[in-house]
C-alpha cells in the first residue's frame, strides 16, 4: 500500500457538471488512473450515451436542464459515498447538462478498487444513485414533432 | 418574509419563468397543506401556493423539495430569505 493522494491527482472534484463535451476528459481520466494509483488492480467504468429512441420513439435532439448547485452537492456526496461504502482507492463521474448530441456521452462513472468485484458493485450502486438522486431532466425532441420532458420514477423514501 | 423561489425543467416551462420572490405573511399559514397548529411556513405551503398561481400539473407526492441547496422534506420550516426549489422525478443519465 501506498501513501495516500488527494483526488486531485487525475480529477480536481469528484463529481462534474459540464455542459463542454465528456470526451475525451473522461478518457483521459481513466488513462491517467494507473500512474497515480498503482494499487488499483480493478476498474469498471459506465458509459451512459445519448440514444436515438426512446419508448419505440425516433429521438432527434435531446437537452438536460440541470439545478448546479444541487447537482454538484449529491454527485460529490454519492461518488464520496461509493468509495467509503465499496472499499475503493478512486471514484470519479460526471454528467453533461445542456444540449447533447445524439450518440455523445452524457454521463459516465470510474469505480477503482484493489480488485474487480468491489469495483463493479461500486460502479453499478454509483450510477444507480445518480439517476435516482442528481437533480437533472431530460428534455426529447421526436421525429414526430412532438417533444416531452421525461420524469423518472420517483419512488419511496426508504429506496432513496 | 421574502422567499426566493427558483425553477427547473417542466416547472421552468409551466411557470413561463426561471424563478420568483414571493412575500408570505410573518406565520403565514396554508389553507391546504398547513396541519392545525402549524403557525410555520413549510416547504409545502409555498409549493400549493405556487402550483395554484401556475396550475403545474405535478403531483407534491411525486416531488421532492430543496430548500437553499439541499434536499429537505415538505415539512421543514422556510425562512425569511430561503430559496426553495422544487425537484420533479429527476431523469438524468
Amino acid at each position: 500500500m501506498s501513501e495516500t493522494r488527494p483526488l486531485s491527482a487525475v480529477a480536481s472534484i469528484s463529481f462534474l457538471v459540464r455542459e463542454d463535451p465528456l470526451e475525451p476528459y473522461v478518457f483521459d481520466v481513466a488513462q491517467q488512473l494507473g500512474q497515480h494509483f498503482p494499487e488499483v488492480g480493478g476498474v469498471v467504468t459506465f458509459t451512459g450515451r445519448v440514444r436515438n429512441h426512446h419508448n419505440g420513439r425516433v429521438v432527434t435532439a435531446l437537452e438536460y436542464s440541470v439545478y448546479p448547485e444541487l447537482a454538484q452537492f449529491e454527485g460529490e456526496r454519492i461518488v464520496q459515498e461509493g468509495l467509503s461504502r465499496f472499499g475503493l482507492i478512486y471514484a470519479h463521474a460526471a454528467h453533461r447538462v445542456g444540449p447533447v448530441p445524439i450518440g455523445e456521452v452524457a454521463v459516465w462513472v470510474l469505480a477503482g478498487g484493489a480488485h474487480r468485484q468491489e469495483s463493479f458493485s461500486a460502479c453499478r450502486w454509483i450510477i444507480d444513485e445518480i439517476k435516482k438522486t442528481v437533480p437533472v431532466w431530460k428534455h426529447e425532441w421526436y421525429g414526430d414533432g412532438h417533444d416531452e420532458w421525461i420524469l423518472g420514477n420517483p419512488g419511496s423514501e426508504s429506496e432513496r | 418574509m421574502d422567499v426566493t423561489i427558483r425553477y427547473f425543467a417542466l416547472f421552468r416551462e409551466q411557470s413561463g419563468c426561471e424563478g420568483e420572490t414571493r412575500t408570505f405573511p410573518v406565520g403565514a399559514r396554508d389553507k391546504h397543506l398547513n396541519r392545525p397548529g402549524e403557525a410555520t411556513l413549510t416547504a409545502a405551503a409555498v409549493y400549493s401556493d405556487a402550483a395554484e398561481r401556475h396550475g403545474f400539473s405535478l403531483d407534491q407526492k411525486v416531488l421532492r423539495p430543496a430548500v437553499n441547496g439541499r434536499y429537505v422534506s415538505w415539512d421543514t420550516p422556510v425562512a425569511d430569505g430561503d430559496e426553495v426549489v422544487f425537484i420533479p422525478p429527476v431523469s438524468g443519465g
